[in-house]
């Protein structure tokens, strides 16, 4: 049964609006005015290509890279606007997990190290109630507590990412970041993770941002899908209608590869020298024009807006889907098929 | 990838694939006899005699004194003891000191790179690396009317550089790795998370690094020393060193040989146990 | 019967640690035919690298012991040769294209320094047939501009291109033996189509046969012919790709292919999942080495192993199979 998407609460969980991030001395274009939000026991599916900004968003989010501008607002306070506690407290509430276990867990030092020093920098409890923490979240995700005294290294990489929830659960976070924290492991350890990770949504009402290229793995995991490419959101939908009846032509062509069909047109395309954006060289139009079948001539010299689609009816449930391009501009599509078909006034 | 074959390969203790190799444990031996001779100088049951003048000039090898007599009459063998005492001091100070000073400032250039701050530290290595050493060293030695520990100073702020460039580098490399970076995603500050999780994986540089220094420093030490720029007031093997340059033209070798040959052993011992050590924390492509 | 491209028969590796003997492989066999693409699938850990190595003749790493009854290309042996014998054959008669394509890439040369330098090796002739040769390679794996590409250095192209330039370095001498493993692992889901489809013209010029490695059932559904599953150093299930993924016989073939997420329906109750982990090396059942996470399993299991057999279209190594 599909999520029913109801009207979003006053103040979500977590709203980005226009964010921006950049890097380096040529101000690479990472991420360009995203926006969206995210909300209790709500899952949101961030999908696209390597370096079409969807880990720069996570990192943005869990305040490892300071935007270039735009706003993150978490329980609806601006990032920038709070106290140093407030700060803290949005660290402590939103955590991260990474893409390699291997990686993310610091090589020298044991778990219990590891599990305790976000309660020791959080303050979080004092010493008889940390080991009863540790104790209760190693139990949830599946591991044993005679693991305390070992090292990073001595375990499997299923295992590795287990303790990574592990130390981000022991903060008890409201929002977890998972950016493209499944995609390392095998499917077998896959579908125990993604598994738990659902597990913990229903049972702690944790909003969760899945950050993956994965589309099968979105289907399972997600109750809206963004599209990203080349830094820009060009669709968001919710998971049912995005899959079933994807709007944006990059969309059709992703579901098209993902579900195994031949789509000759966007493998040729990729064959060329040459990197991504750079704020030095502003590109008018729309970023997808140079690979898109349905491109009109207005797709190469004006960029597109965002435009809503209806509300589609599923069920009893209304829908939202809203699409960065200019083949769903109303005004223009009167145009056309007044130019086309039906005889409309001009 | 993870796996099992991995975790055979990755567990292999450190000490096992060390204490298979003959040449770091005669190395290791090595040392060890020098520190303990050094500790029995330092405690006083050792080579007190050293500076005792005696009747019989250039006395050979007898039962009284084991090698024999120097110029003066004093027992050489003494005198090499506590040279051994003085070369592992000064090895052991500025091989401290250096890679402290070294850590410190590497790590914080490394944190902190392409800042200001790394740009000083980088300048000061810069420059320190372009002094000749000696005339540093003489400078100082000078500066300081000729206190003891001009030499120590000397060396340890022209080695810490190395350590440093070495740090630095290391820092930068794992500062990238997500381990960091769930350090920093928890808003713990920069020199927390360089200390307690970034040096730790740095240990086996360092450790490698410090024989090195030491041997560089004994080394330099006995230079010094030959050069007037070092230990005056006590014996060591480069004062003896000195010492025998005239003596060897007269036929007299024991000086020369008993520190050179002390010297030489301390040295290789030095090296077998850096060589053995870079073998046994470079665990790639090996499985045990 | 054709000669098989490759045959691997009873392909053993073991082991020699501190604490006993450890089997990585354990009888692995199998043949691939030209123009066929075999894929070899399993988990992190499973020993699929280790047959490419092994058949390449990387091993042994210190410790390790390798034996076979036979490793051959076209019939002609290649398990006991010489280090120049082996020079010679490899990236001749067989090749490999690797997971990272940018660590299999020398940085300091040119792209057409290193194709050309296999083709001059291998064949030889003039300068110009070399670079002629070089730059059809190229042209031949899809590149437009075969010339930018072979001025180019491995850290200018994306992670796509360099695969591809590495696909035409491994073909260009037009190997009957090409071993892809994890070829698109570390690439995007467009990039990963288009290697595919080289892949597949590959397969299809009936030249070469392929040995497709990788742990992503999804690849192998779409450009193998003929699937064989690993686990633990065993082969424990070979089938036709059809036959694999509508009928599994081997309980861990079954649970992997409901592992993968579907794509199309979402799945309201649990994800599916194998219970348990795969054993470390040092703790192998004695028996079947699945049992201890398999719902089918009876004493028989637990005592011995069960031997590859065949079983309609293919063979399983089950005591039980569904």
């Amino acid at each position: 049964m599909p999520k029913p998407s109801t009207p979003l609460p006053a103040t979500p969980l977590l709203d980005v609006r226009n964010l921006s991030v950049s890097f380096g001395r040529a101000r690479q274009i990472a991420v360009d005015n995203v926006s969206f939000c995210l909300s209790k026991k709500e899952t949101l599916g961030l999908v696209g290509s390597s370096g079409a900004g969807k880990s720069s968003v996570a990192r943005s989010i869990a305040g490892l890279e300071t935007p270039e501008s735009g706003e993150i607002l978490y329980n609806g306070i601006h990032k920038v606007n709070m106290t140093r506690l407030q700060l803290m407290e949005t660290r402590q509430k939103v955590q991260i997990i990474f893409q390699e276990p291997s990686a993310s867990l610091s090589p020298k030092r044991n778990i219990k190290q590891i599990l305790l020093e976000p309660m020791v920098h959080f303050a979080i409890g004092d010493l008889l109630s940390r080991a009863r923490t540790i104790s209760r979240v190693l139990n949830t995700v599946g591991l044993d507590t005679d693991i305390l005294h070992r090292y990073p290294h001595q375990f499997s990489t299923g295992q590795q990412q287990r303790i990574a929830i592990a130390r981000a659960l022991v903060c008890e976070p409201e929002l977890l970041i998972a950016d493209e924290a499944v995609s390392a492991l095998d499917v077998s350890v896959q579908a125990q993770i993604l598994q738990l990770l659902k597990d913990l949504q229903q049972q702690k009402g944790i909003a969760l941002l899945f950050v993956s290229h994965d589309l099968g793995v979105i289907r399972q995991m997600a109750d809206r899908v963004a599209v990203m490419y080349q830094g820009q959101i060009l669709e968001q939908a919710d998971a049912d209608i995005f899959f079933s009846q994807p709007a944006h032509p990059y969309s059709r062509a992703l579901l098209n590869i993902a579900k195994g069909g031949q789509d000759q047109t966007l493998p040729q395309k990729l064959i060329r020298l040459g990197h991504g954006r750079s704020q030095l060289e502003p590109t008018d139009g729309c970023l997808y024009a140079g690979n898109c079948p349905d491109k009109m001539p207005l797709c190469e010299s004006k960029s597109p807006k965002n435009y809503n689609i209806g509300n589609y009816n599923l069920g009893n449930n209304t829908c939202e889907q809203r699409v960065r391009c200019h083949l769903y501009d109303e005004a223009i599509n009167n145009e056309t098929i007044g130019n086309e078909t039906i005889g409309n006034d001009e | 990838m993870g796996g099992p074959t991995d975790v055979a390969v990755v567990n292999a203790a450190l000490w096992h694939r060390f204490s298979k190799d003959r040449f770091g444990i005669s190395g290791l031996l090595i040392i060890v006899i020098f520190a303990i001779l050094s500790l029995c100088v330092w405690f006083g049951i050792l080579g007190q005699g050293w500076a005792q003048t005696s009747g019989s000039y250039w006395a050979s090898a007898s039962m009284e004194h084991w090698f024999g007599t120097n110029r003066l009459g004093q027992d050489i063998l003494d005198r090499t003891l506590v040279g051994a005492a003085t070369a592992l001091e000064v090895g052991f100070s500025v091989t401290l000191f250096s890679i402290l000073l070294g850590v410190v400032l590497g790590a914080i250039s490394g944190w902190r790179s392409h800042s200001w701050l790394d740009e000083i530290i980088l300048w000061a290595m810069g420059v320190l690396d372009s002094i000749p050493f000696y005339l540093f060293a003489a400078a100082l030695a000078f500066a300081m009317r000729g206190q003891y520990f001009a030499m120590h100073l000397a060396m340890i702020l022209t080695f810490w550089t190395t350590t440093a460039r070495i740090i630095r580098a290391e820092v930068m490399r794992l500062k990238q790795r997500e381990f960091v970076e769930a350090a920093r995603a928890i808003g713990l500050p920069g020199m927390t998370i360089v200390f307690r999780h970034i040096l730790p994986n740095t240990v086996h540089i360092l450790l490698v690094q410090a024989t090195i220094i030491f041997v560089v420093a004994i080394k330099t030490e006995v230079i010094l020393s030959f050069l007037g720029l070092g230990v005056s007031n006590g014996v060591s093997w480069g004062l003896m060193l000195a010492e025998s340059s005239q003596e060897v033209l007269t036929g007299h070798f024991g000086n020369f040989l008993a520190a050179s040959l002390s010297l030489f052993a301390l040295l290789m011992g030095f090296n077998l146990l850096t060589d053995a050590l870079q073998d046994a924390f470079d665990n790639r492509g090996k499985i045990v | 019967m054709t000669v098989p491209a490759l045959k691997v028969s009873n392909l053993k590796v073991v082991l020699n640690t501190r604490t006993g003997v450890r089997t990585l492989l354990d009888n692995v066999s199998f043949d691939l035919h030209a123009g066929q693409v075999s894929g070899l699938v399993g988990e992190s850990g499973c020993g699929k690298t280790l047959t490419a190595f092994a058949i390449l003749g990387q091993l042994p790493i210190a410790g390790m012991q390798v034996s076979s009854s036979a490793i051959q290309i076209n019939g002609k042996d290649i398990a006991n040769l010489t280090d120049a014998q082996r020079r010679r054959v490899l990236g001749r008669d067989i090749a490999m294209i690797f997971q990272q394509p940018g660590r299999a890439l020398d940085p300091v040369f040119t792209l057409g320094h290193q194709i050309e330098d296999v083709f001059g090796r291998h064949i030889g002739g003039s300068k110009k047939a070399i670079r002629q040769a070089m730059l059809d390679a190229l042209a031949g794996v899809g590149f437009e501009q075969p010339e930018k590409i072979a001025a180019a250095y491995a850290h200018q192209l994306s992670g796509g291109m360099r695969q591809l330039a590495m696909i035409a370095m491994a073909t260009i001498c037009k190997p009957a033996v090409l071993i892809a493993d994890e070829p698109t692992t570390a690439l995007d889901i467009s990039t990963r189509a288009l290697i595919l489809q080289k892949l597949g013209s590959i397969q299809k010029t009936g030249d070469t046969a392929i040995l497709m490695i990788s742990h992503d059932l999804s690849v192998i559904r779409q450009l193998c012919q003929q699937v064989m599953v690993m686990y633990c150093g065993r082969i424990i299930e070979t089938a036709p790709n059809t036959q694999l993924f509508t009928h599994p016989r081997h309980p861990y073939s079954a649970g992997l292919i409901n592992c993968i997420p579907d794509i199309h329906i979402k799945q309201s109750d649990a994800i599916s999942t194998i219970p348990g982990r795969v054993p470390s090396m040092e703790s192998l059942p004695a028996g079947c080495y699945f049992e201890p996470r398999c719902s089918r399993s009876v004493a028989e299991c637990v005592q011995s192993a069960p031997q590859l057999l065949p079983e309609k279209a293919g063979c399983v190594a089950c005591f039980r199979p569904l």
